[in-house]
């Protein structure tokens, strides 16, 4: 994220923040007054279907200026990118006045959009994009379920330590209906943006200072869209594939295997194994990956990195019986990925076997393409130790939107640092 | 119905030599009922029981017509009877038929077929069924022994893929479907055998089909750890099918050639041609079909690593490679 020339933004939103929040600085704000006083900034986004002429779905927005800037989240209008011509947005006043919205530039990585409201003058939300203190009182604008404009009270909980993408740790209930909704402090300064729920007021926000990178460069027309999500998603892979490839491989180690363990503060690393009484193999599963991704559509997801090891021995199988085990499950794989023939191409894979030093491995490399976003990719490493008769090692290496190079480069790191070290 | 006058016709006779010929009377059906030879110059024909042919036909007169030797041949005369006489292919009724070897006729609702003695006979074929290999399959003890080793291999191939399993025993059971469907396969073949050739050739069938399995599954094993000794992961789908497909005709042409001893070549032909059509009916429509998923479809050929004969790729030769798939991708995503 670039964020070089927010100053003068920041500076512009000032004077405009001063309009609405300059009295409020030195007041103690009940709930029903900070309700009162900014909920007419805050919109209802619906996204209407154009054949159908009735509501598709639902979300949340706020001004940002007086020339009729609003936020919201990217997937609350991802059908107006994923199918342009069949939607169209509108908005939704706290006074039931409704208009139509266009959408101006999005940033699909912190799942942001902003949108145009023409010949509306509103009040709008300052911008803060220093973070408050861990327990201070925030307040979350929205219309859940669509039951009307709503005011959700809840502490601020930091940002989320294990995630790729940074996200405020909101303790409060938003629901559905309030992505892309305002949450601000007792002075109206927008701290995050509603994003996502994981139930029992464990909600995340987007850290508002994304807004000002997004608003800068909105009006760039030398791209299309679909080339600025793509530059964004390129962006984005090279930032953390990078940083993963930067030094060797973090490792771990799974029986007499040296195995990439958990490879930064995001991935998150679980294992289990076979416990039932009757096995005639042991088998140890070691399981590492993002738990955020990347939302581009109902359909598809992307940006995320899973790597999946198996550890598969047996004392009680001949070696034909437990290579036939071993051929039958290799091949049966279920990446669980999403998409559509309309946006991905097919999987191509390769299956060669590999000799690295001492360790011989037979290795299936799948790749298939993104037919909006040129040079992306989603990219399935399965790779299985062929250097012990009745024991084998599989790893399996998922990530979806990655470009060739920066995926080929971890893939081959991933391949190097699995070795055999009894 | 007055017999015409036959002297002068006889008078003509004794001056040439008479060929020797043949009336053939031949069921509906095309099979032969009667065979007379004229070895006189005269024959009568009707359904009174004075006639040297009796036709017991109701739709021939009691005498219906004569056949005899004469300046122009032999000739047969209708004796002006309620329905005549017809080439068999023609529904214009004669009077008189000048007869050539081979001829079809009709009297009534009877057939005939006048040949000549001379005529040209086929050489005669040389007896198939009394061969080497044709009396080996026909043995029971070897049908029997082909059946119990095609099951002990399916048994064997289940066993390796039934994990859950320390016994044998499920995987002899999951056997006795596949050997009930030779059964039955080879039962349904002696019936086709029964239909066109009057016998069952039970043995003979069996033995074919469980040989022939047997095969398949030897070849397609074979062809798997050949593959995985020198890495050639991706070729055993196309091999596998083209091995059961092949075991497929050579089971095809054993059954048609145990009923039928007819040619070889032609045999061969059917059988690959009905081979060919059962793929292209069971594969096809995979590979024409809407196959588009989000989950990769591959394979990777995996024994005990000792089988493997050949060095791997280097991991920086595997990666080059995989620099060229994504240009495959990269097409397919431009093809929209």
């Amino acid at each position: 994220m670039a964020t070089g020339s927010l100053a003068p933004m920041r500076f512009l939103l000032l004077i405009g923040m001063l309009a609405i929040a300059a009295a409020a600085q030195a007041q103690d704000w009940s709930t029903e007054e900070i309700f009162a006083r900014y909920k007419a900034a805050v919109v209802q986004v619906r996204i209407i279907d154009e054949r159908g002429g009735e509501k598709s779905s639902l979300g949340s927005g706020f001004f940002i200026s007086d020339a009729g800037e609003i936020v919201s989240n990217y997937h609350v209008v991802a059908d107006l990118v994923e199918h342009p011509g069949q939607f169209r947005a509108e908005y939704v006043l706290d006074d039931g006045q409704t208009g139509p919205l266009t959408l101006r530039t999005v940033d699909v990585v912190h799942d942001l959009s902003l949108l145009q409201a023409e010949n509306l003058r509103r009040p709008f939300l300052a911008i803060e994009s220093n973070l408050p203190a861990k327990g201070e009182r925030l307040y979350a604008f929205g219309n859940p379920y669509d039951l009307g404009m709503t005011i959700i009270e809840g502490t601020y909980n930091g940002l989320l330590e294990k995630s790729l993408y940074e996200r405020i740790h909101f303790s409060g209930s938003i629901n559905p209906g309030m992505s892309g909704g305002p949450t601000v402090d007792r002075n109206g300064n927008v701290i995050g943006v509603n994003v996502a729920t994981a139930g029992n007021q464990v909600s995340f926000l987007v850290p508002a200072g994304y807004v000002l990178g997004l608003m800068e460069g909105a009006d760039d027309q030398s791209e299309s869209l679909h080339e600025r999500i793509g530059a964004q998603l390129f962006a984005n892979q090279q930032r953390y594939l990078d940083e993963l490839t930067a030094q060797p491989l973090i490792t771990a180690r799974l029986g007499n295997y040296e195995i990439p363990g958990k490879l930064g503060k995001y991935i998150n690393c679980s294992s289990r194994s076979d416990q039932s009484s009757d096995r005639l193999v042991e088998s140890v599963s070691y399981s590492c990956y993002t738990d955020e991704n990347v939302y581009l559509s109902d359909q598809l997801s992307t940006g995320a990195i899973r790597i999946e090891h198996a550890l598969v021995s047996t004392d009680d199988l001949s070696q034909l019986r437990f290579w036939a085990l071993m051929e039958n499950s290799f091949s049966r794989f279920y990446a669980g990925f999403g998409g559509s023939e309309d946006n991905m191409t097919s999987f191509r894979c390769q299956t060669e076997a590999v000799d690295r030093g001492d360790l011989r491995l037979k290795v299936v490399l799948c790749l298939r393409g993104y037919k909006e976003y040129p040079g992306l990719y989603d990219l399935i490493q399965r790779q299985i130790t062929l250097n012990r008769p009745r024991e084998a090692l599989t790893t399996t290496l998922m990530l979806t939107g990655v470009s060739i190079d920066h995926g080929l480069r971890f893939a081959e790191a991933v391949l190097e640092s699995v070795k055999w070290s009894p | 119905m007055e017999p015409v006058k036959s002297e002068p016709l006889a008078e003509a006779a004794a001056q040439v030599p008479r060929v020797d010929a043949v009336l053939e009377v031949h069921e509906r059906s095309g099979a032969l009922r009667e065979r007379v030879r004229l070895d006189a110059d005269r024959l009568r024909i009707g359904r009174a029981l004075d006639n040297d042919l009796v036709l017991e036909d109701p739709y021939v007169c009691a005498h219906h017509a004569e056949l005899h030797w004469g300046d122009e041949g032999w000739t047969l005369v209708d004796l002006n009877s309620v329905n005549g006489l017809r080439l068999a292919d023609s529904h214009q009724r004669l009077d008189k038929i000048a007869l050539a070897g081979p001829m079809d006729l009709r009297i009534g609702h009877t057939a005939l077929r006048f040949r000549s003695c001379d005529e040209q006979i086929a050489a005669a074929r040389k007896d198939p069924t009394g061969g080497r290999w044709s009396t080996l399959l026909a043995r029971v003890p070897v049908a029997l022994g082909a059946v119990v080793l095609a099951g002990l291999l399916i048994a064997f191939q289940q066993h390796l893929n039934q994990v859950q399993h320390r016994e044998w025993l499920p995987a002899v059971a999951g056997s006795v479907g596949s050997v009930s469907t030779l059964v039955i396969w080879a039962l349904a073949w002696a019936l086709v055998n029964r239909v066109f050739a009057h016998r069952l050739n039970y043995p003979s069938h069996l033995s074919i089909g469980a040989l022939s399995m047997i095969g398949a599954l030897v070849a397609s094993t074979l062809i798997e750890y050949v593959l995985f000794a020198f890495s050639g992961d991706g070729l055993e789908k196309v091999l596998g099918l083209l091995s059961l497909f092949g075991f497929l005709a050579v089971a095809l042409w054993g059954h048609l050639r145990v009923i039928s001893p007819t040619s070889r070549s032609r045999q061969a032909l059917v059988a690959v041609s009905v081979s060919l059509l059962l793929y292209l009916v069971t594969y096809l429509p995979d590979q024409v079909g809407d196959d588009y998923s989000n989950d990769p479809q591959f394979s990777a050929i995996l024994k005990p690593p000792a089988f493997q004969l050949t060095d791997g790729l280097s991991a920086d030769h595997f990666y080059t490679r995989a620099a060229q798939l994504a240009a495959e991708v990269d097409v397919e995503a431009a093809e929209e």
